[in-house]
């Protein structure tokens, strides 16, 4: 019978850092580990009922004259020019359809226009959201801002939620509304500046060992939001979300005709509700800044289809009378 | 859990009066210094610490240490950075006292508050129990001073839903000791 004994007792004796540092095969055996955990970066298998598929497409990209202002009346008269135009700008891995809500509350209303503008390297396959930048994503905004310029309309408004909020905020505090006719009014609904998970700034660590992860998205969300997350697409949100941070410690000042108007959520699981107190004491002047805590648990809470989460009366009264004062504040001030 | 939080500090508590009173019947020594706090994200916050041991507990490996933390005194300096105060208490334990180079792990207590200078976020929670846990390593340098470096971790933070929303969980930190007993 062969005696075990003496692997036993090593076995015992090594412990684990002095095996692995002092040890080349342990290094090899971490290297190893590392690589493997690093090369599982991308699902597998991605089925055609869900936005990152080959098949489903955010429905801007096929008829952008739909969604557009500056495609669907690019020669307004000097009275439509003057008019308020809403670019709605939704989330990090949202689609239009975010905005959806709003835009069918508007009706056929001619007071007022919207944009309802597709960020850069969203509603496409999982492949070209993982390529993009954050600059990508605010590319679409701006790009659709000068449009709006170009073709004569003056009373501009911008209208973001979550990191939508926190693209315009990037855009005011790096300058780009200088030299340009600036926007009339800034609506955020749960701008995100502080992240309600914490440990996602650790994510430039973390993220090469997870490659992805996989949001629980309901059935009907999964047709407008992606449902796998790249971790790259995590880091360039830390990364947007970081810098807006920093500038608004430093300040951020708003043109002197623009009014920033935000509405928070007072328990929202993404975009913490302390985003809105940094908001508060980085942007100035004070006078021209407005805060709303709204009484929801929902992170945009102006969105309510295809909520997991069951909408309740109150939920529906906050997304109306959000609504009211966006259009109220655009048409009247 | 609120349940085994309140016993964790009450043990805590236990621990640190019958730490108190032995230190003080017994031969002491008190370490002052400065603490650099860095919230993995967010803010540095800094301020002042002490620590106490006594020759006859653990044989001068355990420590209890006091100290204020703010981000007054860090990354609100000249900013917009929120103001935010930390009162911290902690037990230390050191392996390997004879080395230069001693590992330690610590658990913490105390309380946290942050000022949203409005009354428009006072339905925000901007206060919380602070109860971390850490492990580091400390120098000793041929000038007594001690240097020492952990990375620790909140068991209570913020998560939008409850909880301050700029207490992070995970923080590095440095602290600088001089013996002065």
């Amino acid at each position: 019978m062969k005696n075990y004994e003496p692997f036993y007792s090593l076995r015992l004796k090594v412990n684990l850092p002095t095996l692995l540092f002092r040890n080349r095969l342990g290094l090899y055996l971490v290297l190893c580990l590392g690589i493997s955990l690093a090369s599982c970066g991308d699902p597998s298998d991605i089925s055609d009922e869900l936005l990152d598929g080959k098949v489903i497409f955010d429905p801007s990209i096929m008829a952008p004259e739909n969604y557009l202002t500056s495609l669907s009346n690019p020669n307004p008269t000097p009275e439509e020019a003057s008019r308020p135009v809403f670019i709605l700008c939704h989330g990090y891995s949202a689609s239009t359809f975010e905005w959806s809500e709003f835009i069918a509350w508007s009706g056929n209303t001619e007071a007022y226009y919207t944009s309802s503008v597709l960020l850069g390297g969203h509603g496409r396959t999982y492949e070209e959201f993982k390529s993009n930048s954050w600059q990508d994503w605010q590319w679409a905004i701006f790009d659709e801002y000068e449009a709006l310029l170009d073709a004569g309309y003056t009373n501009i408004n911008l209208v973001g939620s979550s990191t939508g909020g926190a693209l315009i905020l990037e855009a005011i505090s790096s300058g780009y509304f200088k030299g340009k006719t600036a926007p009339k009014h800034i609506f955020m609904v749960d701008p995100i500046v502080l992240p309600s998970d914490k440990i996602l700034p650790l994510i430039g660590v973390l993220g090469p060992l997870i490659g992805y992860t996989e949001a629980e998205n309901t059935n009907g969300e999964k047709s407008y939001w992606y449902t796998y997350i790249p971790q790259k697409t995590l880091q360039e949100l830390q990364k947007v979300i970081k810098k807006v941070r920093l500038d608004l410690q430093k300040g951020i000042n708003l043109p002197s005709q623009t009014s920033l108007n935000v509405y928070k959520s007072t328990h929202d699981s993404s975009a913490d509700p302390a985003s809105a107190v940094l908001i508060y004491k980085g942007v100035s002047p004070s006078n021209q800044v407005s805060i709303k805590m709204i009484d929801s648990e929902l992170h945009v809470f102006t969105r309510l289809n295809y909520r997991i989460e069951s909408v309740s009366a109150q939920d529906r009264t906050n997304q109306e009378q959000t609504f009211q004062d966006i259009v109220e504040i655009a048409l009247h001030h | 859990m609120k349940t085994i939080l309140k016993c964790l500090v009450t043990l805590l508590g236990m621990i640190l009066f019958v730490l108190t009173t032995e230190s003080f019947a017994q031969q002491t020594h008190i370490d002052l210094g400065l603490r650099v706090q860095k919230s993995f994200g967010l803010y540095y916050e800094n301020g002042f610490v002490a620590q106490f041991s006594a020759d006859s507990i653990a044989q001068q490996r355990l420590y209890l240490g006091i100290g204020y933390v703010s981000s007054r005194l860090g990354s609100a300096i000249g900013s917009n950075a929120i103001k935010q105060d930390n009162y911290q208490v902690w037990l230390s334990y050191y392996f390997k006292k004879d080395h230069k180079l001693q590992p330690f792990v610590s658990m913490g207590s105390g309380f946290f508050h942050a000022d949203y200078e409005s009354d428009d976020f006072e339905e925000l929670d901007q206060s919380s129990l602070l109860l971390s846990t850490s492990a580091g390593l400390e120098y000793t340098t041929p000038i007594r001073l001690k240097v020492n470096l952990a990375i620790g971790y909140n068991l209570i933070s913020g998560n939008g839903q409850e909880g301050p929303g700029t207490l992070y969980p995970v923080f590095g930190q440095l602290n600088f000791y001089y013996p002065l007993k």
